[in-house]
């Protein structure tokens, strides 16, 4: 079934064919909201209120974009939000260290993160959310910088001067791991 | 490192540069050894981001979704066309347990003044206008 009919089928009643949607989508929502958040209870919360937002708007949807990148545009915008919730509840509960960033390493449990794709969703989480937001569209979830800069609203320009810079500060943050990934 | 020239090897992973930069790009590459590295530390950075693409939610994800779905469909029918229809569904209950209240009112009262009459069964004697005349005057007299 195509995405047209399910969504037809949904407005029609059809709650099965909203489950086919969220099947069908599940994976790319997750590598959006995980990309951005780490894998944690917030990231599961935010990617059901995605899929609620949508079952909300499919009356309204046209599908001048696919829903994949309506449903990525939706987890990118709840990921932000859950970012700034984030920055207001640690400027209110903890001190940033001192140098202005947090270690890659995880000191309490006294192992260096071994697996290649746990460095890399950690550096990603070190990087601002408006870098942050750039490489998980266009490296992680793989959109061109066009649709990326349409997913965030911003102009193609702005996308790849800060998709440059993303790559740097990305790059300075695995720079300790990059020897074993060349 | 030139910064300029850097600025295009980023770039041109990601957008397609004008022949004039390609060439200064590919002649910068070719003379310089730092920048080749750079290409490959590039390049292997993006190969390891996108791979590490394997992220997905904890086993039942849909069913949460579908959960939360069903109790906003059920609001939404309350909320909407049905609204007047609950409203006298409400009203048809507290209709119903006044006329039953009131029933046993009225076999309470009968029950109490022991005969079947209309003014035993609403509580209110049978008096006529001098009979409230006699017990006004009692009431004075009394004081």
């Amino acid at each position: 079934m195509s995405d047209e009919q399910l969504i037809k089928s949904c407005l029609e009643g059809n709650q099965n064919a909203f489950r086919e949607l969220i099947k069908k989508y599940e994976s790319r929502v997750a590598a959006t909201v995980i990309g951005m958040l780490g894998k944690c209870p917030e990231a599961d919360d935010v990617g059901q209120e995605t899929f609620l937002r949508f079952y909300r708007s499919l009356s309204k949807f046209r599908g001048d974009s696919s829903v994949a990148t309506y449903l990525t545009r939706i987890a990118i915008n709840l990921s932000l939000n859950e970012l700034k919730r984030r920055q207001r509840r640690a400027k209110l509960f903890f001190r940033q260290p001192e140098n202005g960033k947090f270690d890659i390493v995880d000191e309490s449990d006294d192992r260096a993160y071994s697996d290649e794709k746990e460095v890399v969703q950690k550096a990603i989480q070190e990087l601002a959310p408006n870098y942050r937001s750039i490489i998980v569209l266009r490296l992680l979830d793989g959109y061109s910088t066009e649709e990326a800069a349409a997913i965030l609203g911003i102009p193609l320009g702005t996308a790849l001067s800060r998709l440059s810079r993303a790559q740097k500060k990305l790059k300075e943050i695995l720079s300790p791991y990059l020897g074993e990934m060349v | 490192m030139d910064q300029e020239i850097l600025e295009l090897l980023y770039r041109s992973f990601d957008d397609e540069l004008t022949e004039a930069d390609q060439e200064r790009l590919m002649h910068a590459l070719e003379a310089s050894e730092e920048l080749r590295k750079e290409k490959a530390e590039i390049s292997a950075m993006r190969g390891t981001v996108a791979k590490s693409n394997a992220a997905s939610f904890d086993a039942g994800f849909a069913d949460r979704v579908m959960q939360q779905i069903q109790p906003q469909k059920a609001a939404q029918t309350i909320n909407g066309d049905d609204f007047f229809g609950s409203l006298q569904w409400a009203f048809r209950r507290i209709a119903i347990a006044g006329a039953v209240a009131a029933g046993l009112l009225l076999a309470a009262n009968l029950y109490q003044a022991q005969e079947m009459s209309l003014d035993s069964a609403l509580a209110m004697p049978e008096l006529s206008l001098e009979d409230t005349w006699v017990l006004s005057d009692l009431a004075e007299s009394d004081e």
